[in-house]
């Protein structure tokens, strides 16, 4: 009986400590899984693996043990040295375990491989190393950022670009994109789809939605003599318009200057951004304004009147640096220096200080990017354009819209 | 004439009847300089030619000339009559006593157009402390006498009767924007003597100039006067100049000082540019002080660069928005390859 009780208690014993160390084992064994993208015959680094203690300091050198062998290669390994990803520039050397693959098999149709490894560090499994192979016969090149104004082509900003194969005469060559799990940006093929054949080894992609993340836009090509390695894009797009303050504004991003013929002529600062945060490139830009209401009067029985929004008069609209662009508000022609016909109400005064608060008219409109004309290109800003008696200002800004 | 000034007139019925709420054109100085069939340094002078009113003209403007720089006048010493549009927007409004550069075109009738009416002339300082050399390339003048303004050690900046009477403050940026269009070739060589100044605002208005030709030898030597500067025109376009170009890794202590500076701008910039640069050793300096920003901007830059700089995937403005909670967690919580315990990693 004791000894039947001591064996239960044994074997519970052993049950209990399999359960409290086998899932440590399992936690101790890291997983790293990579996708490889080789040519036949050519070997290439699959994976190097660092044991370290800090960014100076090696804790030894591990090996590789293949778990799962390869199909349609062969691996071989070396000891290296490199600094470790992720430590600072300049950082030492350390030692790393190496492996590489090479695609051998000639006699296979197959267009991908898989290998397991184990990273052993004192004869214990460390880490799991699982590599797909895939086999390309070509590699795809070409400008790799796209820009997308919603339709519009303005100039020095390319919303289409030429890819080219690195494998000439194998055609029928079958184009395809896609966009990176959680991404947004698309291309597509002159026949506005997706998927496109070409018999020559290059074709045009216009760009048609903006990325979430650089380099989420897939394309890849197919053709009789195998797949290409996966070509990343990304699409740019304007996003918003960051003010820009100044210290002749009062570190507002408007000024306001008196002016001979118009009371006041107020300049509004702004610089525009990109969704992924950068300022556009500096070449000049089409930008539109719109009006999105009539002129609403503020002060009664005002006559002052509103010129037609940027690009309703093609002479008035071009395009504008996307940096420190200015919007120039004018007051109301000077009857007081003879430049207009007819008394206004109120007269418009040159500016003071501090700004006076008599609210002349306004009205609403937004402001788009990529177009001359009003309303085309990409939204960026909604606000209302404010006149006072000596000064204008944007109002209810909202950016992005 | 007459007929000139019906044209006046007419036009400035068609332009001057409504006021207008437009963007401003941008300035390129080649361009002008290349429609200009004089280019001159002078003054706009008062409302009078020969003794002549001009009121009934007030879309024309007489100038004092000093010098020429392109062309020829038929008297150098003579003032001329200059006609412009009426004011659209822009820098049009010319007062008497302005100095200037003007670039003008010339009319049959012996009088002169201003070749952009936006931009009718370039403001000038009648001295500056910096030496002109001798050139016969009409960009090396220009630069030469655009440079001179933006050396603030000359006294005569201070008290100019434009600059305080009418404006305020001198635009500067016009200036700034305008050295920018200028090939680098040719403005080159002044605004590397400009970055030698002792004026810390003499060598900010230096590196603008350099850094939009994406020059950055002289970027160190402004460092001080960034971390407690104020929203002047000069620190404004070197920002955007910096957010234009990407800075060599060698700037990447100075930038990661720079997260530190009073102006959020500078800070915004810097926290770009150690973005863009991507390396390793700018983990720490956004981690520990651009991740803290209380501005969202250089807070989303920190966290891209941080994922730049790591292998992660670069979030979009708007994605930042929707996940900044997450994402500053992540990066707070973020143990540095630095520390003291041991590690595997495989690439």
């Amino acid at each position: 009986m004791l000894k039947r009780l001591f064996d239960s208690r044994l074997f519970l014993l052993t049950v209990f400590a399999l359960l409290l160390f086998l899932p440590k084992a399992a936690k101790a064994q890291g997983t790293f899984s990579k996708t490889i993208y080789v040519f036949q015959g050519k070997k290439v680094n699959a994976v190097t693996t660092w044991y370290y203690l800090n960014c100076d300091t090696s804790l030894g050198l591990g090996s590789y043990s293949p778990a799962v062998e390869p199909n349609h290669g062969e691996l071989s390994y070396a000891d290296i040295s490199g600094p470790v990803p992720g430590c600072p520039k300049g950082s030492p050397s350390l030692p790393a375990a190496a492996a590489y693959y090479k695609w051998t098999d000639k006699t296979t149709d197959a267009t991908s491989d898989y290998f397991q490894l184990n990273f052993i560090l004192n004869g214990q499994v460390a880490e799991i190393i699982d590599v797909t192979v895939e086999r390309v016969v070509m590699n795809i090149s070409g400008v790799d950022t796209l820009w997308w104004f919603n339709g519009e082509q303005p100039a020095n900003y390319p919303t289409q670009a030429k890819l080219t194969t690195s494998l000439n005469n194998a055609g029928p060559y079958t184009w395809t994109s896609s966009t990176a799990a959680g991404g947004t940006g698309q291309v597509v093929f002159p026949n506005g789809a997706t998927s496109y054949t070409t018999t020559a080894n290059s074709v045009v992609v216009s760009a048609t939605s903006q990325s979430k993340n650089p380099n989420d836009v897939i394309v890849n090509v197919m053709s009789p003599a195998g797949m290409s390695a996966p070509f990343n894009m990304t699409v740019r797009a304007p996003y918003m318009l960051m003010p820009e303050p100044l210290e002749r504004c009062g570190n507002q991003n408007a000024c306001d200057d008196p002016s001979g013929d118009w009371g006041y002529v107020s300049s509004i600062y702004y610089s525009i951004y990109d969704q992924l945060g950068t300022s556009l490139p500096s070449v000049d830009i089409a930008i539109n304004e719109k009006w999105d209401s009539d002129l609403l009067d503020d002060y009664p029985g005002t006559n002052w009147d509103r010129g037609s929004a940027c690009g309703t008069n093609e002479e008035q609209c071009t395009t504008y640096p996307p940096r420190l662009w200015k919007d120039q508000i004018q007051g109301q022609c000077l009857y007081k220096a003879g430049k207009c016909t007819r008394k206004q109400n109120p007269e418009p005064l040159h500016p003071k200080t501090p700004r006076g608060d008599v609210a002349v008219d306004h009205w609403e409109g937004h402001w788009s990017v990529g177009s001359t004309k009003p309303g085309k290109g990409v939204e960026v800003q909604t606000n209302t354009w404010q006149k006072y008696q000596d000064h204008a200002r944007h109002t209810n800004v909202v950016s992005p819209p | 004439m007459k007929t000139r000034k019906a044209l006046y007139l007419f036009l400035l019925t068609l332009w001057i009847a409504d006021a207008n709420a437009i963007p401003v054109p941008s300035l390129d100085l080649p361009r002008l300089i290349k429609e200009s069939d004089v280019i001159v340094v002078g003054s706009a002078a008062d409302g009078t030619l020969g003794g002549q009113s001009l009121e009934d003209s007030p879309d024309a403007f007489s100038l004092e000339p000093e010098r020429i720089l392109q062309g020829t006048l038929p008297n150098t010493s003579a003032r001329i009559l200059i006609h412009k549009p009426p004011l659209r927007a822009g820098n049009g409004e010319i007062i008497a006593g302005q100095r200037g550069l003007f670039f003008l075109k010339a009319n049959t009738d012996g009088t002169y157009s201003v070749v952009d009416g936006y931009y009718p002339m370039l403001p000038l300082w009648r001295h500056g402390s910096l030496a002109l050399k001798d050139s016969d390339d009409i960009m090396d003048k220009v630069s030469a006498e655009l440079i001179q303004v933006l050396d603030a050690t000359n006294p005569e900046s201070i008290s100019d009767a434009w600059r305080g009477a009418v404006y305020g403050k001198v635009d500067y940026l016009v200036v700034g924007e305008a050295l920018e269009t200028i090939p680098y070739a040719a403005s080159a060589k002044y605004c590397r003597e400009l970055s030698q100044s002792k004026q810390s605002m003499n060598r900010i208005w230096a590196n603008v100039c350099m850094i939009n030709a994406g020059d950055f030898s002289a970027f160190k030597s402004i460092k001080d006067a960034l971390l407690a500067s104020s929203n002047d025109d000069a620190v404004v376009l070197l920002t955007t100049a910096i957010e234009g170009h990407v800075p060599p890794a060698d700037c990447v202590p100075e930038l990661s000082s720079l997260l530190r500076s009073s102006n959020v701008q500078v800070r915004r910039a810097s926290a770009q540019s150690l973005r863009e640069i991507g390396t390793p050793d700018l983990i720490e300096p956004l981690r520990s002080i651009a991740l803290n920003d209380t501005d969202r901007m250089v807070r989303y830059y920190a966290v891209a660069g941080l994922e730049k700089a790591t292998g992660g995937q670069e979030p979009s403005i708007q994605l930042f928005s929707e996940r900044e909670e997450s994402y500053m967690s992540k990066w707070r919580a973020w143990s540095v390859p630095n520390a003291q315990a041991p590690k595997i990693i495989s690439q």
